[in-house]
């Protein structure tokens, strides 16, 4: 529909009002004034009409009174005489009209020359049956041949006198009625009974008798005025007609053109029209002058400011402009009232949606959301980035047009079925960031619906999971470490327990044997075969001391090492101890630094690894890799964040083989204690178990990465010691040095303070021994003089070796003690050592080191 | 209600652009003697052409018939023909006497604008391949009849009453009975137009005592003819010509015209179902009884419309060959022209009984 100023409208309105109110109003008029001139020709015509039928009534009927006076006068007359009489008289002498008389049979008894031939003849044919009445026919005449009428006038005796009055006589006398007529082409004609012409202007039809009846057949029906309308050559007329009574059954007809009328009509309305238009364009102006001022300009106003609003912003109408309407201050009052809560609406919305905006930007996740044809209707930050778009290329696209088409077709599957679902749909995927970086999207689809409850579109959130699936990977296997760990130390809870046990067993065993050994010659057979008992004794030994070292119960002395030095040691004893198919590469960094480590533990840690190397390629072959460099692990350190280490100076070493590699289940196993899969013989499976006891026991930290035919790596971090001296290797003297001080030997187990005193006693020394700790301390404290040395075990029912220790010391501080224990998860050497205890040695004691320990006490210092 | 409407539609009405009217113009005699047989011919001929306009015209152009009184005067004659060859009228009927076609013949051929009558049997106007046709036979034919009628009545002595003012038909009928009949012949003649001398007439035509006397005048003048005759107690044969075949002639005759025989070509007791629908027509519009006359014009005016309606060009000579090409079923039986615009038709006598005219065989 086309649009149009509300001035234009008004106007046009008006017009079109004025214009149907002009258009009813002349009609009204106009019919008004077609009826009242209609009426007033009626009324013109009926007079008119009148006027002419008295003419007509009186041509014919003129002489009427005077011939029947004349025929009163001369009744007693003979007939044969009456024509010569009524010869005479002027009623009987207009041209082309005659008279007869005729007998009661219609045969003619008289009448005039130059017709008295006809005496005799039957003329009943051309009159009335009936001669007693008076009658008129319309015919042409036998005696003149003009068109005539014939009235019968009766005679005595049923003689008849018959008039022949010429019609012809008519037209002059009705030609100067029609002088004085009303209208122009008019028409005024009578019709016989039988529709021939009695009178017209045109005397052919008068002379011809012509049946005008014929013609008019086509009538209308008369009005209540009486008027018809009826078509006589061509032209319509509005007639009026009259029946005469006399002569019979004439009828008169006065007829105007209906053009006439019409003319007048329209000549009359035109005037009104004139008028009506002058009145309704009057009062249009004036009107739309009105509607301007107070109506259509101010809300022209009030729409030119709102279009301004819309533009820059809304501004507030003034009430001026409603020129003092209230309706149109209310209206202005109401669109200020409702700009400024649409200002201050849309400000909350602006708000709220940057604040949405702002709220989804700042999501990390992928937000988007799209229409029914997947067709995107906006995004998140995060989203742009992800498809490195800006939002504004990225709306009214889709799916195909920004990604590869495979990816673009998933996506819109997906789509598609949370579309068929109707509900929220997730799932993950993979997808390249097109920074080329891969990530796992954690994608949750859900439809979002109108305020009819239709589904408009959906609203994607992708979350980037990766981080999270590695977090979750890791922290199985961090759960897997604990549970390592944990197992590992319920495993060393468990021998440490053991070990006590054994080593006081073993303490035994190996001093009694020594003992015997010294008893006897060095060649009999029975030194070997206590021999052969102490051989075994010490493997005994040795296997509990790699017990507690798994179970890190096995506190080795530690020094500053140069663990560089101790590596390239031992990679020269193996080259010449594996096959030559065994490659062996190193990557020694010999500033590696400092570790404050037991030299003995840290070969032990690089042969174990490089013996599981050697058992992994002894078949095919293969490299051995050994590389040792410093590392400094700072906070959060993204490369050994795993690792569970804390921050500062590392050596790290790594020991990879080429091997047959190990499977996620056997990765899994390796560090428990008799854990192996070599053959029966070929290992203990105590290896690893050692190591990872001493990497642990060192704050360290092993790893290992291996897979099925790929080889193996460990890779051992180990804290570095900054700024100590080096190491100084010394050999271990092999020798039992003696002395002859005073010793007070403790122990709970009576066998072993035997053996024990038994020991010293032939290393010299003068022993006094008990298994009562109490006693020995009221002995001590009895004679506190008496006594160089205490030797003491730590766990004793009584008074634990530790309360001995400090209650000795109390009383004699400078009092040199030796902590002899199998085990105890109450003391280790440092705490010994800060108890005051001088030295602490592990049973089973044998005797050449309990010789030495108490040399370095006695002599130390 | 009837006036709003009449004042829009006189307002709002387009100006009707009516098909041009095909003219015929019809010249016959109204106000001279006889003039009253003429008013037969105009009413019946104004009948056909309101059916023929009913019935959508020519080709949906209206037929348009202009009459002209003749007033069986020469000028007359001349000035009614003028008139419609002035106004361009395809066709002339007229006229309604063969002396006055004869006379209009010149006119009408010099124009080029056919003359066609159902009156004038003169052979003046027979065999000539011209513009000038007819529904009527000539003279030949009625002269053969008439003889033929003598004899069977055995009539050897007959007196003929002679209108001159009608001669080319009269004398011409007179010679053709003359051809076939051999008894005496007494001739009388005498002018309508004028005071006619009934009592020489009378005496004249009886003087030889003739077994028949032969009116070969017009209804009115026959009429007072055999008025007289009756007065005069002539008891013999009376004939008449189709010239008196009119009411008039009972009107003027009375019950003198009981017995008269005409020699006609028109049946008065016609059955067929056009001429009685006709005739119902007649009644109805005219308020007047079919005559031969009216018959004769309604059939020379369908004939011509048939004709029209098969031109190819409206205009006298291709509505010529449009007549002369086809056969007519008229309201008085089959019709056809031979080249040269004549017929041949059956010719009965129809015997004026109880104050009408009735059909008594053919001839």
């Amino acid at each position: 529909m086309k649009q149009r100023s509300l001035q234009n409208k008004i106007t046009r309105m008006l017009v079109w009002v004025a214009l149907a109110c002009f258009m009813v109003g002349a009609a009204v008029c106009g019919m008004i004034k077609y009826q009242e001139i209609r009426e007033h020709y009626a009324a013109i015509m009926q007079a008119r009409i009148a006027v002419a039928r008295s003419f007509v009534k009186d041509i014919v009927s003129h002489d009427d009174a005077y011939v029947k006076q004349t025929i009163a006068q001369l009744s007693d007359v003979p007939p044969s005489k009456l024509p010569i009489i009524l010869a005479d008289t002027i009623f009987f002498n207009h041209p082309g009209e005659t008279f007869y008389i005729l007998d009661r049979t219609g045969t003619v008894l008289s009448i005039p020359e130059p017709f008295s031939d006809y005496v005799g003849l039957d003329f009943s044919g051309m009159v009335a049956a009936d001669g007693s009445e008076r009658r008129v026919q319309h015919q042409q005449s036998l005696l003149s041949k003009h068109s005539v009428i014939t009235i019968q006038y009766p005679l005595a005796d049923g003689m008849s006198l018959i008039l022949e009055r010429n019609l012809e006589n008519i037209i002059p006398v009705m030609a100067h009625f029609e002088k004085g007529s009303h209208f122009d082409e008019e028409l005024f004609f009578v019709l016989s009974d039988n529709g021939r012409v009695v009178y017209h202007p045109d005397s052919q039809l008068v002379t011809s008798r012509y049946n005008l009846g014929f013609d008019l057949q086509r009538q209308s029906i008369p009005d209540t005025d009486k008027l018809f309308t009826l078509m006589y050559q061509k032209q319509k007329y509005i007639a009026l007609s009259d029946r005469f009574s006399e002569p019979d059954c004439w009828t008169i007809f006065y007829c105007v053109p209906k053009s006439e009328i019409i003319t007048t009509v329209v000549k009359t309305i035109l005037l009104q029209f004139f008028l009506l238009v002058s009145l309704f364009s009057l009062l249009v102006i004036v009107l739309r002058f009105f509607l301007n001022r107070f109506f259509s300009q101010p809300i022209e106003k009030i729409v030119a400011l709102l279009d301004l609003s819309s533009t820059n912003g809304n501004l507030p109408i003034s009430q001026d402009i409603a020129e003092g309407t209230k309706e149109l201050q209310t209206i202005i009052e109401a669109i200020n009232s409702r700009d400024l809560k649409r200002q201050q609406a849309e400000a909350k919305e602006e708000n709220a949606y940057a604040l949405l905006k702002s709220l989804i930007d700042s999501i990390p996740d992928l937000i988007f959301y799209k229409n029914r044809e997947s067709v995107y209707l906006g995004c998140n930050k995060a989203f742009c980035q992800f498809t490195g778009r800006s939002e504004k290329t990225i709306i009214h696209h889709t799916d195909l047009d920004m990604f590869p088409r495979e990816v673009a077709e998933f996506f819109r599957s997906k789509d598609r079925l949370m579309f068929d679902k109707g509900h929220a749909s997730r799932n993950e995927e993979w997808v390249d960031y097109p920074d080329g970086s891969k990530v796992l999207l954690d994608t949750l689809k859900t439809p979002f619906y109108g305020p009819n409850g239709d589904m408009l579109g959906i609203i994607g959130i992708s979350r980037d999971i990766t981080e999270q699936r590695h977090t979750t990977e890791e922290k199985e296997k961090l759960q897997l470490q604990l549970q390592q760990v944990q197992k590992m130390e319920a495993i060393g809870t468990l021998a440490g327990g053991i070990a006590h046990d054994f080593n006081n067993i073993l303490s035994s065993v190996l001093g009694y044997t020594e003992l015997a050994m010294d008893e006897v010659e060095k060649d009999s057979p029975l030194f070997k075969q206590l021999e052969q008992i102490f051989q075994a004794g010490i493997r005994a030994k040795d296997l509990v001391k790699q017990i507690l070292t798994f179970s890190r119960q096995n506190k080795m002395d530690r020094q500053p090492v140069k663990i560089h030095l101790i590596i390239k040691e031992a990679l020269k004893l193996l080259r010449s101890s594996i096959p030559a198919t065994i490659e062996i590469r190193q990557d020694i960094d010999p500033h590696s630094g400092t570790l404050l480590a037991n030299p003995t533990q840290v070969h032990q840690i690089l042969m174990n690894l490089c013996t599981n190397a050697y058992h992994a390629m002894r078949r095919h072959g293969g490299v051995l890799s050994v590389a040792l460099e410093p590392l400094e692990i700072a906070e959060n350190d993204e490369k050994v964040r795993n690792l569970l280490l804390a921050p500062g100076p590392y050596l790290k070493l790594t020991v990879s083989d080429t091997g047959h590699g190990m499977d996620r289940a056997t990765c899994q196993r390796i560090f428990d204690p008799y854990f192996t899969t070599k053959e029966e013989g070929e290992g203990s499976g105590m290896g690893l178990a050692v190591v990872h006891g001493i990497v642990k026991d060192y704050n360290g930290h092993i790893d290992v990465y291996s897979e099925p035919d790929q080889g193996t790596t460990f890779h051992i971090y180990l804290p570095r010691l900054v700024d100590r001296l080096a190491y100084e290797e010394s050999k271990p003297s092999t020798l039992s040095p003696k002395g002859h001080e005073r010793i007070l030997l403790v122990d709970d187990e009576k066998a072993i303070v035997e053996m024990e005193k038994v020991m010293l006693e032939i290393l010299g020394y003068r022993v006094t021994s008990f298994t009562d700790s109490n006693e020995a301390y009221s002995f001590f404290v009895q004679h506190p003089g008496n006594f160089d040395l205490i030797i003491t075990d730590m766990t004793m029912p009584q008074m634990t070796g530790s309360e001995l220790t400090r209650k000795i010391l109390a009383v004699r501080p400078d009092m040199p003690i030796i902590l002899c224990t199998g085990f105890s998860e109450l003391i280790n050497e440092k705490k010994a050592k800060e108890l005051g205890i001088r030295e602490y040695i592990l049973k089973p004691v044998i005797k050449k080191d309990i010789a030495q320990i108490i040399r370095k006490v006695l002599d130390g210092p | 209600m009837t006036t709003v409407v009449a004042l829009f539609a006189v307002l709002f009405s387009s100006c009707d652009q009516a098909p041009e009217p095909i003219k015929i113009g019809m010249a016959i005699n109204l106000s001279g003697r006889g003039g009253e047989a003429g008013e037969h011919i105009r009413d019946g001929a104004l009948l056909a052409i309101d059916e023929i306009n009913g019935s959508g015209g020519i080709h949906g152009r209206p037929l348009k018939l202009l009459i002209r009184d003749d007033k069986n005067s020469d000028e007359g004659i001349h000035e009614a023909d003028q008139s419609l060859i002035n106004q361009g009228v395809v066709a002339i009927i007229g006229h309604s006497y063969s002396s006055n076609t004869v006379k209009a013949y010149p006119l009408a051929m010099a124009s080029n604008t056919l003359l066609i009558t159902g009156h004038a049997a003169t052979t003046e106007l027979s065999g000539k391949d011209d513009l000038f046709l007819r529904t009527t036979v000539d003279c030949v034919l009625y002269g053969k009849k008439a003889a033929s009628l003598l004899e069977k009545r055995a009539v050897s002595s007959i007196s003929f009453l002679l209108d001159m003012t009608n001669p080319d038909f009269v004398v011409d009928y007179l010679n053709q009975v003359k051809r076939h009949f051999s008894g005496s012949i007494t001739e009388v003649e005498f002018e309508s137009r004028e005071q006619a001398d009934w009592q020489r007439i009378i005496d004249e035509l009886l003087a030889p005592q003739p077994q028949a006397i032969f009116m070969i005048t017009e209804a009115s003048m026959t009429g007072i003819a055999l008025q007289k005759l009756k007065i005069k107690g002539y008891s013999g044969l009376r004939i008449a010509t189709p010239w008196a075949q009119t009411p008039e002639l009972m009107r003027h005759a009375g019950k003198a015209a009981e017995g008269l025989s005409i020699i006609t070509f028109i049946n008065p007791d016609n059955q067929r179902p056009q001429y009685l629908a006709f005739a119902d027509n007649m009644e109805k519009k005219f308020h007047k009884q079919a005559t031969s006359r009216s018959t004769r014009a309604y059939e020379i005016t369908m004939i011509l419309a048939d004709a029209l309606r098969r031109c190819q060009k409206i205009n006298s000579f291709e509505l010529k060959k449009s007549l002369l090409s086809a056969e007519y079923d008229t309201l008085m039986g089959q019709v056809s022209f031979d080249r040269y615009g004549d017929v041949l038709r059956p010719i009965y006598e129809v015997v004026v009984m109880d104050g009408g005219f009735h059909h008594s065989g053919e001839i």
